[in-house]
């Protein structure tokens, strides 16, 4: 009997200590399998039904927005709480993000954002480029129909901290897409713009362009920029900046020096900032007479070649030809050669 | 051996027998292909829904086969067959066992069997191959039957007969939550269960880092290990026990 009793205490006690070891084991590889594991709430309450629970607010949450106008003032707060426990229950639940989320932008854009945020920190989800992109659309968008207080410099100054938040999110954005979308470049864009100059953000967005490319140019490691087509942007936002500012002396000034430094081997129109091609006299964007290039200097037709395909005029005649230089001779080939020429003589 | 395994079959074959246990299976495979339609009504996330009913249905599948043990040594107790298999070359170790094995086959017959059913609905209704973390994760469900029979017995040894099933599901409920105390040494899955370990239904749903296939061998070997603990307890505790 007592040695049955021995037996049993030592096989207990084995138990509990193997099995305290390999649960926290598996403990650890359940949490690295689902990161998001640790952002659920109501564990307790719900005894590992967490999911099923999220899917039935989810549908409570769609016949609750189906009864309603609008999202106001009067149901924001319900709209945010249902929301939270869906979220809560399930974080990974990407349609609630994208179509819930996106219905508190009018009246809550912060706690959209904050919701959004929430969501680019999930390890599960960090393959999802919408979610900053909406969290950075919210930022740069919301806030223009919300009627804001305070002094016009704290309002310029939100405006700025915003913009700059909104820029983390869209660079995120751009970073988790394999392509990034080209609205999403331009929202990344206009973003880093608004950040330097609310202003004036046509100008800024040339001038962070310009300071892109900058970076690239002298980037050691020729790390590629997130922004795809860089050049082309850059033409494109010097255009709207002419358009937009024709008379502004710094725009003139910056469109001049990125055009000279960045499109130093292109022929550009200097009106409509076009790029025009060989053998053109006018700009074909504005009409404006440019410099021709390309043509025979002979009889003015488009060079396609060496030879002119009209007059047969050779357009790269070949440089004036070099000197002869004297192959040098070795030393010691020297040396050889006064020896064959005394053997000669002593012969 | 033997004994224990005849004790198990004694188990498993009159739960099997029931018809109303296939009728109940049939009930819960119409339930999770009912799923399918709720496609408005969820925002076309029928689908994850569907999988996330199926493995819900088999758990509560699962800890009602556990909760029909319950009864089912009491009443043994009750109305002295217990004593009467005791009378034989069997100890009260072996009668245990013997219980817990039993619930256990019955338990992964049942669990099985709503499982191939959902794959066949699943494949029907979205002409789908079927993920493999939805396999995996219905085998943890199934592999959650040994702590859980493991539970029914320990609670089944001392307790009446009316409280027991609802102690033991108060107590596999419980045994969801128990990672709160994982900072406790040799309490957090030494002495309380955690079958949060066996729970991967988001899992099932959104993928993710593929699972390996010794995560299940060390939960199944955990669950041994733990329902090791808990039978001998419980084998202690019926050792003291009179049983007329």
């Amino acid at each position: 009997m007592k040695k049955s009793l021995i037996i049993h205490i030592v096989v207990m006690i084995v138990a509990i200590i193997c099995g305290s070891y390999l649960a926290l084991h598996l403990n650890q590889e359940q949490g690295r399998l689902m990161p998001s594991k640790k952002l659920t709430n109501g564990a307790p309450m719900l005894g590992g039904f967490q999911k099923i629970a999220s899917d039935v607010e989810w549908m409570l949450f769609i016949n609750y927005m189906g009864s309603l106008k609008s999202v106001d003032q009067s149901n924001v707060k319900d709209v945010i709480e249902r929301l939270e426990k869906i979220l809560g229950y399930d974080p990974n639940f990407e349609k609630a993000y994208q179509v819930g989320v996106l219905s508190l932008t009018n009246e809550a854009p912060g706690k959209a954002v904050e919701i959004l945020d929430k969501a680019c920190q999930n390890d599960d989800l960090k393959n999802n480029w919408q979610l900053p992109f909406y969290a950075g659309f919210i930022l740069t968008h919301a806030y223009n129909f919300i009627k804001e207080t305070g002094t016009e410099a704290e309002l310029r100054e939100r405006k700025i901290q915003r913009a700059k938040q909104a820029v983390k999110f869209f660079e995120m954005a751009i970073k988790r897409s394999p392509k990034p979308e080209q609205y999403v470049v331009n929202s990344y864009i206009r973003a880093q713009a608004k950040a330097m100059n609310p202003d004036n953000d046509k100008m800024a967005a040339l001038q962070v362009l310009f300071n892109t490319w900058n970076k690239q140019q002298g980037d050691m490691e020729m790390e590629t920029s997130i922004i795809p087509d860089l050049n082309q942007k850059i033409i494109k936002a010097a255009q709207e900046l002419k358009e937009n500012s024709p008379d502004d002396p710094k725009a003139k000034e910056l469109i001049e020096i990125v055009i000279k430094k960045v499109f130093k081997d292109q022929h550009i129109c200097q009106k409509c900032l076009f790029t025009y091609a060989t053998g053109d006299k006018f700009c074909q964007a504005c009409g404006e007479k440019v410099e021709v290039y390309g043509v025979c200097p002979k009889c003015n037709a488009v060079l396609k070649g060496q030879y002119c395909s009209s007059c047969g005029f050779n357009a790269r005649p070949p440089k004036p030809a070099e000197k002869k230089v004297q192959p040098k001779v070795k030393p010691e080939a020297k040396k050889a050669d006064v020896k064959k020429t005394d053997a000669k003589k002593g012969k | 051996m033997n004994e224990i395994m005849a004790i198990a079959e004694g188990t498993w074959r009159r739960i099997l027998r029931m018809r109303v246990v296939y009728f109940l299976i049939l009930c819960v495979l119409i339930l999770i292909a009912s799923a399918y339609n709720y496609d408005v009504l969820s925002m076309q996330e029928h689908k994850p829904l569907m999988i996330d009913v199926s493995l819900v249905l088999n758990t509560i599948a699962v800890i009602l086969v556990v909760i029909s043990m319950t009864f089912e040594i009491p009443k043994e107790l009750r109305e002295g067959v217990a004593s009467t298999l005791l009378t034989k070359p069997l100890g009260r170790t072996q009668y245990l066992i013997g219980k817990v094995v039993g619930t256990i086959i019955t338990g992964l017959i049942i669990s099985a069997m709503i499982a191939v059913g959902f794959f066949v609905i699943f494949k029907f209704a979205f002409n789908e191959q079927i993920a493999l973390a939805m396999l995996q994760s219905h085998i943890l469900v199934m592999a959650s039957i040994i702590p859980m029979s493991a539970i029914a017995v320990f609670f089944s040894v001392f307790m009446p007969e009316m409280i027991t099933p609802i102690i033991t599901a108060i107590a596999i409920w419980f045994s969801y939550s128990t990672e709160k105390l994982i900072g406790v040494k040799f309490l957090y899955g030494g002495i309380l269960p955690d079958l949060g370990l066996y729970n991967f239904k988001a899992f099932a749903v959104y993928g993710g880092e593929q699972m390996s296939w010794s995560y299940i061998g060390l939960a199944i070997l955990w669950g041994i290990i733990f329902s090791i603990f808990l039978v001998t307890v419980s084998s202690l505790i019926f050792r003291f026990r009179d049983i007329k």
